[in-house]
């Protein structure tokens, strides 16, 4: 089963860093093969909002850069685990830049999901999907927000499974691993 | 903007996303904001959030007012809009510009959702004809309580965010005839046949 991570910090971030270490030895353990990719060292252009991944070079982005490898590692995952320093209520544009460019996963095409209309899947392949943001401070109406967030993500993304966690900045690698291996527990990854 | 423009608004608009890409760019950027007192975000809804580039905007604005004693009084109104039928997808985004509003301290002063743009293609309103009527209205009422330095009212955040038509009605016709045009755009790229390609494919 294969694993990809992406690290969406802005900067050398330690707590972020205790995270992606316990998820990389949790899922070690559990007998995955994981690869964890820092997206801000990527060369990695915005999404133009173009379509061309849908209308001219199906499932394949019209920019040839690091960004077709995070669509094909996208694609090729049991498991998509995102990092990010909770920014806004949502994601830092790191972590974002990678996601927009993962579009030529889905088909342009339309499907109903719990009565919506959403995007239809282009492979037959379904990853489970497991979120983590790092914030200052506790904070109920941004930990719901950021909660959405994930759940429409699995929405769009129609995951097998997922699950999202806040973790607050600063906090011991103890309190951090237990907290990625209830989230990584909930969707099924480790047992 | 051209409502705001009507109402003797001085206005300028630049684009996040070429904007972000270069050292220039972002200084660029950092002194149009500055300069204004009313910031209008409008951005599509992309992976049911705000664009890449767009957040790295509200970031780099953010850090750099936090970096001035006494940043000046900006007001932020926003609209989101996103291709499905339904103003309620972009709703997360909406919550995102707000807390960016909040922790930048610039005052919100409203913010709107649309729903469907894909119906308006990037025409002018005026062309679009009676679907957008109250799209036009609502736009009309922004700019009106912006350019007067009055409230946003509700109504006019409403109006914006009012599907085209019933929402029954624009889900049947995106899921029955949503792919016609995708199929004519691919069809004009010699790619018709290739629209399922699964390209990263793996066991």
């Amino acid at each position: 089963m294969k694993a990809v991570l992406f690290d969406g910090s802005k900067d050398d971030d330690t707590t972020i860093g205790t995270i992606r270490q316990a998820i990389v030895e949790q899922l070690g353990r559990a007998g995955w093969d994981e690869e964890a990719i820092d997206v801000r060292n990527k060369r990695i252009a915005g999404c133009t909002g173009c379509f061309g991944c849908w209308v001219k070079t199906p499932g394949i982005c019209v920019i040839d850069d690091d960004g077709r490898e995070i669509a094909k590692k996208a694609a090729q995952a049991d498991l998509l685990v995102c990092l990010t320093p909770i920014t806004f209520r949502g994601y830092s544009s790191e972590l974002k830049r990678a996601l927009d460019r993962s579009i030529p996963v889905l088909l342009p095409y339309f499907t109903r999901v719990n009565g919506e209309i959403h995007h239809s899947m282009r492979y037959r392949r379904r990853q489970r999907l497991a979120v983590i943001g790092v914030q200052a401070s506790p904070d109920r109406e941004s930990a719901q927000i950021f909660k959405t967030l994930v759940d429409r993500n699995a929405i769009n993304f129609h995951s097998l499974a997922h699950g999202s966690s806040i973790i607050i900045r600063g906090s011991g690698p103890r309190e951090i691993g237990e907290l990625t291996n209830s989230l990584l527990k909930s969707i099924g990854v480790t047992t | 903007m051209e409502r705001l423009g009507e109402k003797g608004v001085v206005w300028d608009k630049v684009y996040t996303y070429r904007l972000t890409r270069t050292a220039e760019g972002r200084e660029k950027l950092l002194n149009a904001v500055y300069g204004a007192d009313i910031l209008v975000l409008a951005s599509p809804l992309y992976v049911d959030s705000i664009p890449s580039f767009t957040i790295n905007a509200m970031e780099l604005i953010n850090e750099h007012r936090r970096a001035i004693e006494s940043p000046k009084e900006q007001k932020l109104f926003v609209i989101v809009n996103c291709g499905f039928p339904e103003p309620s997808h972009n709703q997360t985004a909406l919550a995102i510009y707000r807390r960016f509003a909040l922790e930048s301290g610039i005052e919100w002063v409203g913010g709107a959702r649309v729903g469907w743009g894909m119906a308006i293609d990037g025409r002018s309103l005026d062309s679009v004809g009676g679907m957008v009527k109250n799209l036009m209205r609502g736009l009309q009422l922004a700019a009106g309580a912006l350019a007067g330095d009055i409230p946003v009212p509700k109504e006019a955040e409403e109006l914006i965010s009012r599907p085209f038509m019933p929402l029954v009605l624009a889900k049947l016709m995106t899921s029955v005839a949503g792919g016609v045009g995708w199929n004519s755009e691919a069809r004009k790229n010699g790619v018709r046949n290739r629209m399922h390609d699964r390209p990263y494919e793996s066991d």
